[in-house]
């Protein structure tokens, strides 16, 4: 093929798949925009409802139908689905969660033995990351679920929630069961590449070495998370295992008459949460299950989501490679926590008492940092198989076009190599709660963020005779409260 | 002269096309209630529930429980759903219940759950018993009489359960529906009655 042919096409097809990769590159600056729609004063609804309505440009084909675009990325889901819930739109946000649950569930199963799975892969372990649809993270998967049984919960129907609940276990026991073999494929195929690699250069390396180059140690080591960070994962067994999943379970549970079932997650709670609540309300249901007769069960729970979950910035490492003489760069995306001003959640009685504050119960941040930590390996080895790709491309273009090739090589790889940014990042930074036995009709919920200020007091009026459930959903300025009694 | 009939030959080609994928779109069309699909999704769909409710109901008619002379009341309370899918179980408890109305052998109460059903029946004493509204313009014969609300004698209830697989060979799911039926006045279980399900999905090599 004429050189002049070779590199036109190259180039076209390598700015075609740059787009591509753009669109994921992209996602935390849009998020930006939606975020400063809710960050801001219970009075400026119509920047909330702006955001709003560019979300659900990305999803629905017909906003009013509410009929979804034949393709949406996944992660455009998860935020609208979030965003409705914080607008208290909780049947709107099951409904496109629940789409966000058929698309992650399909990929699931083609990624078992799949063509359509296996040709993202190629994306992302030849091109750059971003390459298709958004691969859910572990932690994410599972809360979703928690937050569709919180929707029902808030729409009075904890049947519906239950069986969210049940998807939840379900997802975790199958993220145990496959735990190793997203790494196992990762690693077969830049064994393959580097194959590859060295199948195409075996006489023509000049002694490199492609096997050391190529490592992905120094990625691993290049982009551990900080100590700082590490040191908020070290409770943390895993990243799709977290207290706010187990204890919702046991309430969801104890609403549908299954005082047996909202045991063992609270005992699961226990292990990976130092809030106290979640330890006294262990022991009144064990007291309640020896028959012991003074017992008596929790009637008020309140769960508090304040903040964002972190966002994914791009990190990039330069490397002249020493087999080809390009400048070759790698981009992956990395968390970087959006720390929560909410200090305290304090519960009164009518009388404007203090019962008792509502501390820490889940990190959602940690989980996404241990999602990262767990992946990183396999991020790396993806990172060094695209290289390795460029590496060929860029061969074989020196090979076509001399010193003029090495050099388109080194340009495409470096535009067309993008980080994927895409994260749920809506979801809460932490999750505070209380449970209580409460026998008086009013409540009140009082928010504090840094230097004691209040942001936020809102009443319950609820049925003392019932269980009550209160949603609080806190930003660094305001907060909505939903509740149920039950 | 060769070039033309290409060109014919390719035109020719993508209105053959075009026919055929408009004559592939899908059509609906009425069906009989108890239709079977050849090829059943895997999520419980209607068949599955004609299949089990229907069933069971069968299976409690055809023992010797219910005395028809006495026609007993039956409470029956929504079957719990303990699956992983969002299944109306109401639709289930309905058709139970309306095959065993069917067989004139026994009568139900309202379910406490149905949204309503009580406060519609007391507000209808209400009114009638109101003289001063509704009750001053209705006929006292047609009053409803009060003392002469009745008890259930028996409580049918169930839940659902499910247990799914997926493998490199395909998705198995597996349904088990079980119902009870319990006597109020004596304590006891008196009829007891499970109804399985199975679905498998071999993986195909392309799509899904």
């Amino acid at each position: 093929m004429p050189c002049r042919v070779y590199s036109k096409t190259v180039s076209a097809l390598f700015l075609l798949l740059f787009m591509c990769a753009c669109a994921a590159s992209r996602h935390t600056t849009q998020m930006h925009r939606v975020k400063a729609g809710f960050s801001g004063s219970a009075a400026a609804t119509s920047g909330q409802d702006n955001y709003l309505r560019e979300l659900e440009k990305k999803v629905y084909a017909s906003a009013s139908a509410g009929k979804f675009k034949s393709h949406t990325d996944p992660v455009e889901l998860l935020e609208l689905g979030a965003a409705y819930d914080y607008q208290g739109e909780f049947k709107k946000s099951n409904k496109v969660l629940e789409e966000a649950y058929r698309i992650y569930n399909a990929q699931e199963e083609r990624a078992i033995v799949s063509l359509s799975a296996i040709s993202t892969q190629i994306g992302e372990a030849s091109i750059s990351e971003g390459m298709g649809d958004y691969q859910l993270a572990n932690y994410e998967k599972v809360l979703l679920h928690s937050l569709k049984a919180m929707n029902y919960l808030m729409q009075g129907d904890p049947a519906a929630a239950r069986v969210e609940i049940e998807r939840a276990y379900i997802r975790q026991k199958l993220i145990r069961e496959r735990s190793g073999m997203e790494l196992a494929k990762a690693k077969a195929s830049y064994d393959r590449t580097i194959q590859r690699a060295e199948n195409a250069s075996r006489s023509r390396r000049g002694g490199v070495n492609l096997r050391n180059t190529f490592s992905p140690d120094t990625m691993i080591a290049e982009g551990r998370l900080s100590s700082r960070d590490m040191k908020m994962t070290q409770n943390l067994r895993s990243s799709y295992e977290n207290a706010f999943t187990e204890v919702l379970s046991s309430v969801v549970y104890g609403l549908n008459g299954e005082l047996d079932n909202s045991l063992p997650p609270l005992r699961r709670a226990v292990e990976i949460s130092n809030n106290p609540f979640v330890r006294r309300d262990k022991i009144r249901l064990e007291a309640i299950e020896d028959g012991q007769p003074r017992a008596v069960k929790d009637n008020f729970y309140l769960f508090v989501f304040a903040g964002y979950a972190p966002e994914k910035r791009k990190q990039s490492i330069m490397l002249l490679n020493p087999w080809t003489g390009a400048l070759n760069k790698v981009s992956y995306g990395k968390p970087v926590l959006q720390p929560s001003a909410v200090t305290r959640v304090d519960v009164l009685d009518a009388d404007g008492n203090r019962i008792d504050s509502a501390p820490l119960l889940s990190r959602v941040s940690a989980l996404a940092l241990k999602d990262y930590d767990e992946k990183l390996p396999i991020i790396a080895m993806k990172a060094m198989s695209r290289l390795i790709v460029q590496s060929i491309k860029d061969y074989k273009l020196r090979e076509n076009m001399g010193d003029l090739g090495s050099f388109l090589g080194s340009v495409i790889n470096l535009v067309v190599e993008n980080a994927d940014l895409r994260a749920w990042t809506l979801l809460p930074d932490k999750v505070l709660f209380y449970s209580g036995y409460i026998e008086k009709p009013r409540v009140t919920i009082i928010i504090q963020r840094r230097g004691a200020v209040e942001i936020f007091r809102g009443e319950v009026a609820r049925n003392p005779e019932k269980e009550t459930v209160v949603f609080v959903r806190a930003w660094d300025n305001s907060a909505r409260i939903f509740h149920k009694d039950f | 002269m060769t070039q033309r009939l290409d060109l014919k030959f390719h035109r020719l080609i993508w209105i053959v096309l075009v026919l055929v994928t408009a004559g592939c779109a899908a059509k609906a069309q009425y069906v009989e209630p108890t239709r079977v699909r050849a090829n059943p999704q895997l999520a419980f769909n209607p068949n599955d529930l004609q299949m089990i409710a229907g069933k069971m109901a069968e299976s409690l008619l055809a023992t010797d429980i219910f005395d028809p002379a006495e026609k007993p009341i039956i409470r029956i309370t929504e079957v719990k759903n303990k699956t992983s899918e969002h299944i109306d179980t109401k639709a289930i408890t309905d058709k139970v219940r309306t095959t065993l109305i069917k067989s004139r052998k026994v009568k139900f109460v309202a379910d406490k759950r149905e949204a309503g059903a009580e406060q519609d029946m007391l507000k209808e004493f209400e009114q009638q018993m109101d003289p001063s509204g509704k009750g001053a313009l209705m006929d006292d014969k047609a009053k409803l009489r009060p003392g002469k609300l009745k008890g259930p004698k028996y409580h049918l209830f169930g839940e659902i359960i499910s247990i799914a697989n997926v493998d490199k060979a395909g998705k198995d799911v597996y349904y088990k529906m079980t119902l009870n039926l319990m006597n109020l006045e004596q304590g006891t279980l008196d009829w007891s009655e499970e109804k399985e399900v199975r679905k498998v999905k071999d993986r195909s090599v392309f799509g899904r």
